[in-house]
């Protein structure tokens, strides 16, 4: 049933299109001339792929000190050099890509379904319901989002669920926003309207036949979503709300090595340049989506 | 900073207990060359004989104007002569105000507003005899009535200001001891302090009893954060919590006049921008200088470097009342595991020593122990002995700036070797002092890692391990109760002479050497760093000292 619906759904968007191919070849062809987007996305992979076998690829324990070899720069023995501890920063900053990557994702998807569910209530009751969600969205988008995952942060306390907590929360008032955006387009169509004639449940039509018309926001969204949480949780635990300070954790990793900049700046370069590596690679990723799926640049 | 209130203010001023950032950002390594061999990078740091550790070689430069600008890394909480309790408040309050008598940089009495002084044969009576013709900034005299009267505001439990436990000792909610029963004017310039019984640290406190003009004691509104109100050589002239404090030469003063115009206390807490200032002459001197950045100084050429034993003592206290720690095998398997000397290398750059005892060696009646050599073997066969062969897990609460959650850090890494899983925990210094606020029985506090800074053995041992200390009364966080420590301690209070003192300190010293409510980890030295052209800066119990300094004008 829910193949045939989500069909539908993009059929509605092939119709604009002059000749109708398969959707996703479509999709992957458009995709592929955008360089740098393929390359965002390859980086993702990379990261993915290392945020799962890291651990297990370290030259060196990440924790295992070495108190002869302190703050020593990059070399043959320790490519990204050691920390104060004469710890392994590259072995460090790998195993800290599950955990930093992982926050990450999964305050995107806690947040995003959340966004989710009350966008998908705001648009297509709309009345009071939409009043008061999206006013609550209002108030909590008068907020600056990383002041707002602070209080909450603060609130509950420090460590890596609660940041993941923070953050989810912080994620979904734009979601809701977007999401209600989308429902209000799709809820006038007919085949809604079709779907609700013959009887549909409001939460079947919502879920089953207005959700999919949503997916193309949603997707380009979160990955954005994703670049914005991992500088969002490294933020935080660089400001030592999240992460224990002896968990390898990027955030974490900069925050501590920061207070040796002037003597190793590598401590800092480093965790820096895959932060930004990876945040980078996720907002082209999300932009080459984006321009993809839009069918006004098509 | 400094957890609060304490019991009695650090009389080594700077370093008070838990002085967090009490820190230099640590670790040292020599700039150009972090590279390469994948080696170690740590300057050791090494003073010579006179305490330099870096001397200036440039030293022809010129002050820009006759003011001195000391750059701290905490901050100056408050400006209550009676009632601050952190050391670098303390430094500033010690330009202000005068005391009876004072400790020099050799940590020996040495007279300030008292000529001379007295003890009677039954050590009960102290006669105090002032100087002639000092005058409070308001024109006040300093007199033997104005000491009276500084004496009972000081008591007044209305006031409650800190400094009130100089002369109270509380036991309980209820109970309170009086150590002084009182203070009379003998004739204008005579003042006495008659005790009860003997107490050993009355002297020790006296140097901390800065006296208030009259006029302000009496005016309960007095601010004395916007108005100071001492005798001392300088004056208050702005005082913006978390900023600075400026202070501007009294030039009334009775005693030799300073020749700086004008010392202005910077609160400057990141290291870098500390040896920035002081690189580009903002700031004339600053505390701590951070222990990696020797190579920085030591370029610049105008700038002087000191390394200076301190009364700071650096421990980790074991709650005695949680399960593990309650066995004195594991206490001491901890400390059997604990390497002191490379603790001293990666956290000071070896500008530390080893604690040998809970006292720091410069506090009077230190008493040397046989050191708890590492001895990972012995550690674990301890561990197996109590039980818990294949470890434990215990957690450590520590205030959350660098240096202090480094050490925390080095903790675990030292008590992973036997298998103890440490779990570190930062937090706000305020939370911590909640925490270790807690009475016995709610407590969650495990393990803190934590300093405490005193010249007096009694505040010492007393505020840290007396049972009479659990919290929330006082600071022994450990919870350790030992009734032997207790009655040695008690004994050494009332001991008439300093010998028997000692002896009585001594065997305080064994016994928790023995039991160890700690895990004794180092005592480090103060490191100070100024410009050239700042003469005769020194460093003394109070803190900082530049009140005979000059300045190359």
């Amino acid at each position: 049933m829910a193949d045939t619906n989500a069909t539908t759904a993009q059929a509605l968007s092939a119709e604009e299109l002059p000749k109708a191919q398969n959707p996703t070849v479509q999709f992957i062809k458009k995709f592929l001339r955008r360089k740098t987007a393929v390359l965002g996305f390859l980086f993702i992979v990379f990261i993915l792929i290392m945020a799962v076998i890291g651990p297990s690829i370290v030259p060196y324990d990440p924790n295992a000190y070495d108190y002869g070899a302190i703050l020593a720069g990059p070399s043959a023995t320790h490519i990204w050099g050691t920390d104060e501890f004469g710890r392994d920063v590259f072995s460090r900053i790998l195993a800290g890509t599950q955990l930093s990557l992982g926050t990450a994702l999964t305050a995107s998807i806690l947040g995003t379904a959340g966004g989710v569910v009350l966008g998908l209530i705001a648009g297509f009751f709309g009345g009071i319901a939409d009043s008061i969600i999206m006013r609550i969205c209002d108030v909590m988008f008068a907020f600056p989002s990383i002041l707002l995952a602070i209080a909450i942060v603060a609130i509950i306390g420090p460590g890596i669920t609660n940041i993941m907590i923070g953050l989810a929360v912080f994620t979904v008032p734009s979601f809701a926003r977007i999401i209600r955006g989308a429902v209000l387009e799709v809820r006038g169509e007919l085949y809604v309207e079709v779907a609700q004639s013959i009887g549909c449940s409001p939460a079947r039509t919502m879920f089953v036949h207005i959700f999919p018309g949503t997916m193309q926001a949603l997707i380009v969204n979160f990955t954005m979503n994703v670049g914005g949480a991992i500088l969002s949780a490294s933020s935080l635990s660089f400001l030592g709300f999240g992460a224990n300070v002896t968990q390898a954790e990027w955030g974490a990793i900069l925050s501590q090595g920061r207070n040796y900049l002037a003597i190793a700046p590598h401590l800092v370069l480093f965790p820096g340049l895959v932060i930004f590596l990876t945040v980078l690679a996720f907002n082209l990723f999300g932009d080459g989506l984006r321009d993809t799926l839009d069918p006004k640049l098509n | 900073m400094p957890w609060l209130p304490v019991p009695r203010p650090s009389v080594a001023g700077l370093g008070l207990a838990g002085c967090g950032g009490g820190g230099d950002t640590s670790t040292g390594t020599d700039t150009g060359s972090a590279s390469g061999d994948g080696g170690s990078n740590v300057e050791t740091i090494e003073a010579d004989e006179e305490g330099f550790v870096v001397r200036a070689t440039k030293t022809d430069g010129k002050a820009p104007k006759n003011e001195c600008i000391l750059a701290f890394e905490g901050e100056f909480q408050e400006m209550h002569p009676m009632d601050w309790s952190d050391g670098n408040s303390g430094n500033v309050v010690y330009y202000i105000y005068d005391s009876l008598y004072d400790l020099d940089e050799n940590y020996e009495y040495a007279p300030r507003a008292a000529a001379s002084y007295e003890v009677s044969d039954d050590a009960c009576t102290y006669t105090f005899h002032l100087n002639e013709g000092i005058t409070f900034t308001d024109g006040a005299p300093l007199n033997a009535e104005a000491v009276v009267a500084n004496y009972e505001a000081a008591i007044n439990p209305e006031n409650n200001w800190r400094r009130r436990r100089t002369f109270i000792e509380t036991i309980d909610e209820n109970t309170e001891n009086t150590r002084v029963d009182s203070c009379t004017a003998v004739d204008e310039l005579t003042v006495q302090f008659h005790l009860p019984e003997p107490y050993a640290p009355f002297m020790n406190s006296m140097t901390q009893f800065y006296l208030i003009s009259p006029t302000a004691l009496a005016d309960s509104s007095w601010d004395y954060s916007k108005q100071s109100a001492g005798s001392g050589p300088y004056i208050l002239e702005e005082y913006a919590q978390g900023d600075h404090v400026s202070i501007v030469r009294n030039e009334d003063y009775w005693g030799e006049a300073p020749s700086i115009d004008r010392i202005d206390f910077r609160v400057v807490p990141e290291a870098g921008s500390r040896i920035a200032a002081l690189q580009t002459g903002e700031a004339t001197a600053i505390y701590p200088m951070p222990t990696d950045q020797v190579a920085t100084v030591r370029s610049a050429g105008d700038i002087n470097m000191i390394s200076i034993p301190s009364t700071t003592m650096r421990y980790v206290t074991l709650n005695t009342n949680y399960e593990p720690l309650s066995d004195v095998r594991v206490r001491q398997a901890l400390n059997y595991a604990f390497n002191q000397d490379e603790y001293v290398n990666v956290m000071y750059s070896g500008a530390a020593t080893p604690a040998t005892s809970c006292l720091p060696e410069l506090v009077p009646g230190y008493k040397a122990q046989t050191p708890y050599d590492t001895d990972i073997d012995k550690a674990k066969s301890l561990l197996e002995e109590a039980g818990y062969a294949d470890g434990f897990e215990v957690s450590i609460i520590c205030d959350n700036s660098t240096q202090e959650t480094k050490g925390a850090t080095f903790v675990m890494q030292q008590l992973e070797k036997i298998g103890v899983t440490v779990n570190v925990l930062p937090n706000e210094a305020a939370t911590n002092a909640e925490i270790a606020a807690e009475p016995e029985d709610t407590t969650e506090l495990q393990m803190w890692y934590v300093n405490w800074s005193q010249s007096d053995p009694d505040g010492f041992l007393r505020s840290l391990l007396s049972s009479a200390m659990v919290p929330p009364t006082g600071y022994n966080t450990a919870f350790w109760k030992n009734d032997e420590f207790d009655s040695e301690l008690e004994a050494g209070n009332a001991a008439p002479t300093e010998e028997e003192q000692n002896e009585h300190y001594g065997k305080c010293q064994d016994i928790a050497w023995e039991e160890c409510p700690w895990l004794f980890l180092a005592s480090d030295n103060t490191l100070l760093s100024y410009k050239a052209y700042l003469n005769g800066i020194k460093y003394v119990a109070q803190g900082i000292d530049v009140i005979h300094a000059t300045l190359n004008v």
